[in-house]
């Protein structure tokens, strides 16, 4: 037992526990961790009541991000994105991206938001090449809305009109 | 229930300022839903978060007596606020302990009232006071 005195209460005499957390990614990568924390017998508070976890927190997250990046430019490829064009248009040093992919090097919070944009609007680099010209960059953001409202479009249409068969015919 | 803030706002931010021996404390159910629905991480996140100015629009909801206090004696009064950060409306309920000196984050998770618009006018209009959040 721990002979620290509760911050919360002032009374209770904290006791150490274990416990465990999950911890998420947007890309959907999820770990879950071990931690030890404080409970207040008197109180019933509980947590990291000292901040004594964030490093370790921090650090998790940082692997995860590395793996979610390398997952991420790994299907660059099927997206037929050339890592070193991207590179070029990004003004990244040559080799970054495959650097992350291998993870010999860990992206920083700000690049690997970066790639989870450029995974979800590939079309940024596009932006990008264009040396971010308003004009240009609304033309491309357009014609790439369009073409996804298009394709949207002629799905929902099929679908609708299978089941306006269907219920005509029953 | 009390029409004004208990504790000194200014007072919280200021002690959430306060990097090394912070004497601010969170609480696990409150850090996990930061982490949740707001995406900060660790306490030292929500801390920062929150004396850069993060809680924006800030209103007071109410002010009520802390439930768990295991000394009735020594009243403990949780105050909660309701917050915008862009598109989310959060709560956040906090208390200091002048016993210990410290303050606590009870709670900080999306308002219960969130992406209620007839709620906000409701309340607006005196028909409703605070929400239901804890």
């Amino acid at each position: 037992m721990s002979k620290r005195i509760c911050p919360v209460c002032g009374i209770g005499a904290l006791e150490k526990i274990l416990t465990s957390i999950t911890l998420s990614d947007p890309s959907g990568i999820e770990k879950t961790i071990e931690i030890s924390e404080y409970k207040c017998p008197a109180c019933e508070a509980e947590g990291d009541l000292f901040g004594e976890n964030d490093r370790v927190i921090q650090d998790e997250y940082k692997k995860m991000r590395a793996e979610a990046v390398a997952s991420m430019l790994e299907k660059f490829h099927s997206k037929k994105i050339s890592l070193s064009a991207a590179e070029r248009v990004l003004e990244l040093p040559q080799r970054t991206l495959s650097k992350w992919k291998n993870k010999s090097m860990v992206p920083s919070a700000s690049a690997a938001l970066l790639i989870r944009y450029v995974n979800l609007f590939p079309w940024l680099l596009d932006v990008a090449d264009n040396k971010f010209n308003p004009k240009n960059a609304q033309q491309i953001h357009v014609a790439v809305a369009m073409r996804d409202l298009y394709e949207m479009t002629k799905g929902s249409e099929a679908t609708n009109l299978e089941d306006l068969r269907h219920n005509t015919m029953t | 229930m009390l029409k004004q803030p208990y504790h000194d706002f200014d007072a919280f931010l200021k002690a959430c300022k306060v990097r090394a021996r912070s004497r601010v404390v969170v609480l696990r159910k409150a850090q996990d839903d930061a982490r949740n629905d707001f995406g900060l991480k660790t306490s030292g996140e929500i801390l920062r978060f929150i004396a850069n100015g993060g809680l924006e629009q800030l209103e007071f909801i109410n002010s009520k007596l802390w439930e768990n206090n295991p000394d009735p004696s020594r009243p403990v009064i949780v105050d909660g606020y309701e917050f915008v950060s862009r598109m989310k409306r959060g709560y956040v309920a906090l208390m200091f302990n002048k016993v210990t000196g410290y303050w606590t984050i009870k709670s900080f998770h999306i308002s219960d009232n969130a992406n209620l618009p007839f709620v906000d006018a409701f309340k607006k209009a005196g028909f409703i006071s605070g929400g239901d959040n804890e």
